[in-house]
């Protein structure tokens, strides 16, 4: 026992490394990925806003993409999404939770009611990504719809 | 108690090639962005001062480790460049204490970003000493180590992380070094612990405290010592706790990061006072990382010894 043990300590230790390839990414670089999500399953964590988004043109390894998203309340009535304009411009935030880094700061422009536009979309390497949607007031962030994907 | 001051050259050669060895081993960072903890500075030798100059070049070629395993590569890789000046000196007989200054330099698509690095300052105490070259009993060093937050961190970071220099934080070590030499045979292993301290960070992306923990160092390497030469290879293993933000609108938890780093190095030894070294470190060979990048790059070290 008194080898046994450092004995296997020494063979975990010096073990190779094993490339463990990554499932196909389906939620950016697929075919069906451009769709745009329009169930306003993706929502806002206080304001019961609602989102969906789609990418208007997908980043690469060295290029920027732009990406479009439509902001909704719940109708009155029905509560089938009605579009809202925002009270200010939100932000979008790329952040990688578990590497504990962002990217490139991202420019959005609204282009319609309730309709924004992303620009400068930039992931600066592969993994598994947040896209943060945030409305902020001044530099306080208010409330914050969150999407993962995986790059 | 009385130390030998002269050291036979046959002893001397391959405890003192050994040390300018360990020095880059450890030090190696997570390729992409910086983290880690910085290398002690440690006199292990029989020299009464040592000043290095070590650069460094690191090429990430897996970008993304995630913490399922998975490994991630794309067709753009950063690479990092890193130049770091480093002295010690003995403050009596058993007690030393040593500087350690890297500068750092990442470039990803023509965008470079450079800058200080993590300064970091040592205290150690001999507290196994070699006075009589026991057969068996190693040389033991234990230290102390503060870390100065002045290289920016991957969380303070507005370009996705390629103009991160360092941890961030304020942190404090405690670690070992043991050191035995048998006939052209040295042998080295060295453990830390650290502890980093919260902060606050407000960025374009992230607004509230910084909450790291634990974090561990484990190295040991063997080294095969002719003439003027030695050859030698490495391992040092790297984990630390997930680093919690803690936000207004909820927590992000963070991910275990950990990996192994090999180094094969060849040292040559001009004379008592002169040595240089040329490493060669992979990521990618050993270990199971995770939430990590994983990097290959050279290092060359010159150093200068005062005996005693």
């Amino acid at each position: 026992m008194k080898i046994v043990t450092p004995l296997i300590a020494a063979l975990i230790l010096t073990a190779c490394a094993q490339e463990k390839s990554p499932p196909p990414a389906k939620d950016l670089f697929s075919p069906t990925n451009g769709e745009r999500v329009t169930d306003c399953s993706i929502r806002f964590k206080k304001s019961g806003l609602c989102l969906s988004w789609g990418w208007e043109s997908q980043p690469t390894s060295t290029a920027m993409g732009s990406l479009v998203f439509k902001t909704y309340r719940a109708n009155l009535l029905d509560q089938s999404p009605v579009q809202v304009d925002l009270e200010s411009t939100p932000q979008v935030i790329l952040w990688m939770p578990e590497m504990g880094h962002g990217s490139r700061p991202t420019t959005v422009n609204p282009i319609d009611v309730g309709t924004y536009r992303a620009s400068d979309v930039f992931f600066v390497m592969p993994g598994k990504w947040e896209i943060l949607f945030q409305i902020k007031s001044g530099e306080s962030v208010l409330d914050e719809a969150v999407v993962n994907v995986t790059i | 108690m009385k130390r030998l001051l002269t050291l036979p050259f046959k002893i001397a050669l391959p405890i003192a090639m050994a040390l300018t060895v360990v020095a880059p081993s450890v030090a190696q960072a997570a390729a992409c962005c910086g983290g880690g903890f910085a290398s002690p500075t440690i006199i292990a030798g029989d020299q009464a001062s040592q000043f290095t100059l070590s650069y460094g070049f690191n090429s990430v070629v897996v970008d993304n480790v995630d913490s399922e395993g998975y490994w991630r590569r794309w067709d753009e890789h950063q690479q990092v460049q890193s130049f770091r000046i480093e002295g010690a000196t003995l403050l009596s007989d058993r007690w030393q204490a040593g500087l350690a200054i890297p500068m750092i330099q990442r470039t990803r698509t023509g965008d470079t970003h450079s800058g200080l690095g993590d300064v970091a300052a040592t205290l150690g105490y001999e507290f196994l000493p070699d006075w009589d070259y026991n057969p068996i009993r190693p040389k033991g060093v234990g230290y102390f180590q503060i870390t100065l937050p002045t290289g920016l961190s991957k969380y303070e970071s507005e370009t996705g992380a390629l103009d991160t220099r360092g941890n961030g934080f304020w942190s404090v070590g405690l670690g070992a070094l043991f050191t035995k030499t048998f006939s052209d045979i040295d042998a080295f292993t060295s453990v830390d612990v650290h502890r980093s301290f919260s902060k606050s960070v407000r960025t374009s992306s992230i607004a509230g405290q910084l909450q790291p923990g634990f974090g561990g160092n484990f190295s040991a390497g063997l080294g095969y010592n002719f003439t003027a030469f030695r050859i030698g290879g490495a391992l040092t293993w790297v984990v630390e706790d997930p680093v919690k933000i803690v936000q207004p609108l909820g927590t992000i938890d963070g991910a275990v990061e950990r990996y192994t780093t090999a180094s094969l190095a060849l040292s040559y030894m001009k004379s008592d006072e002169w040595a240089g070294t040329l490493s060669y470190l992979d990521q990618t060979w050993f270990g199971s990382p995770t939430n990590t990048s994983l990097g290959r790059g050279l290092t060359i070290q010159i150093q200068r010894r005062w005996l005693r």
